[in-house]
């Protein structure tokens, strides 16, 4: 029946389109489809305006975007993303935690250096969001090293969450707790109140123009990946140690699934009010405890 | 090569900011509209921004008057250099038969 209907419904829309059947739509709606470049035709465009430096304090503002896209480089060099690691022995799983908090952190650089009174408002609210959702990556990390004992990032990035004795309780509940709160951690639509585009206009971002914008938004753009692929391989390990082209291939495979779900579940969803997603996050932030606790007993 | 390139992209992402300067929001509603899936203008990269530091296109309505023109003013300011103005609707443009809005932003600029 929904085969039927799916095949009647697109032979219909072929008959209009080749009956020029304009007046369903405008006829120049035809023309050209929305392209799938239109992110990095606005980065370029961005990057080839002219620079205001308006804010409070220019230098400042340049500091935070230069440390944002650094942090998220840094990040990108330190796990593994389908190849061998490029800073494999440069850092810790602490510097990881670090790090991941660290671009919170220039996002708050970014809005207190702007100085605008809808900026201000929006780091109040990213500031109540990382108190709330920082814990969450770094429980998830720190059961990984109590699991095998080790705070090497080759170790921990590999599944280890799911190393405990028998079945692996602790891993479980933080994959799903990580699963409801990773649109929050990348910033996505149900949980983007920090810069919420219809209420504070992009509330750290209001006074950046040109290229610091655009290297704003590239930031943003590469941390959804990088942090997809730390999802990956903190919890979706599988397949991962195949030879060369396959195992590669598989990892970005799941990548990607992973970063076609935050923007599918971005495009269908309205955004929270900031105390429904602070409530939210303290329920997820209540039970990764209890999934830290299991793992201290090694279940 | 990289400066002609973000040069050719300006007109594939052209970025609105909707300044209304005391209009009736006749033209308002005809600018959502253009902005709906119906007629979908995001497909040619326009998109609507809120903050004039973003946008690249300034799309005026209504008449300037003497209180407001001033604010217009600053807005335009805090575009960013490629910039563009919109004049939309016979207010903005001008055209009205009336007299109050004969000197109007579109007017003053040119």
């Amino acid at each position: 029946m929904v085969v039927w209907r799916t095949w009647r419904s697109c032979w219909r829309w072929r008959r209009c389109a080749k009956a020029s059947c304009a007046r369903s739509r405008p006829a120049s709606s035809r023309v050209r489809a929305r392209p799938l470049w239109q992110p990095y035709y606005d980065l370029l465009k961005l990057l080839g305006k002219e620079d205001l430096e308006s804010g409070e304090s220019p230098l400042m503002q340049r500091f935070a975007v230069y440390l944002s896209l650094a942090t998220v480089l840094t990040t990108a060099c330190l796990i593994p993303l389908g190849a061998p690691v490029p800073l494999n022995a440069g850092g810790d799983a602490i510097l990881l935690i670090y790090l991941l908090t660290l671009s919170g952190v220039c996002t708050l650089l970014a809005g207190l250096a702007a100085g605008s009174t809808y900026s201000l408002l929006g780091i109040s609210r990213e500031m109540m969001a990382m108190i709330a959702l920082e814990p969450l990556f770094a429980v998830a990390i720190v059961v990984g090293a109590v699991h095998t004992q080790t705070f090497r990032l080759d170790t921990v990035l590999n599944g280890a969450v799911y190393a405990g004795d028998g079945f692996p309780w602790s891993g479980v509940l933080l994959l799903l707790i990580m699963l409801l709160s990773f649109q929050a951690f990348v910033q996505r639509v149900p949980f983007d109140t920090a810069e919420a585009e219809t209420e504070l206009m992009e509330g750290p971002l209001i006074e950046y123009s040109g290229p610091k914008l655009a290297l704003f938004k590239y930031a943003q753009m590469a941390r959804l990946v990088v942090h997809s692929a730390l999802f990956v391989n903190l919890f979706l390990p599988w397949g991962n140690a195949l030879a060369f082209p396959l195992g590669w291939l598989w990892f970005w495979v799941k990548v990607f699934a992973l970063v076609l779900v935050v923007t599918v579940v971005a495009a269908t969803h309205a955004r929270y009010r900031i105390d429904q997603a602070l409530r939210y996050y303290a329920g997820l932030l209540a039970v990764a405890m209890g999934a830290l606790v299991l793992a201290s007993f090694g279940l | 090569m990289l400066r002609k390139l973000c040069q050719k992209m300006f007109g594939r992402s052209l970025w609105v900011y909707h300044a209304n300067s005391g209009g009736c929001n006749g033209c308002d509603i005809e600018v959502l509209n253009v902005l709906t899936p119906y007629y979908d203008a995001e497909r040619f990269g326009i998109k609507l921004v809120g903050s004039p530091r973003h946008a690249d296109v300034m799309l005026c309505q209504g008449p300037a008057m003497r209180s407001t023109a001033k604010a217009l003013q600053r807005a335009y300011e805090a575009m960013p250099a490629p910039k563009l103005v919109f004049a939309i609707g016979s207010c903005a443009c001008g055209e009205a038969s009336g007299t109050t809005c004969t000197a109007s932003w579109a007017r003053s600029r040119s």
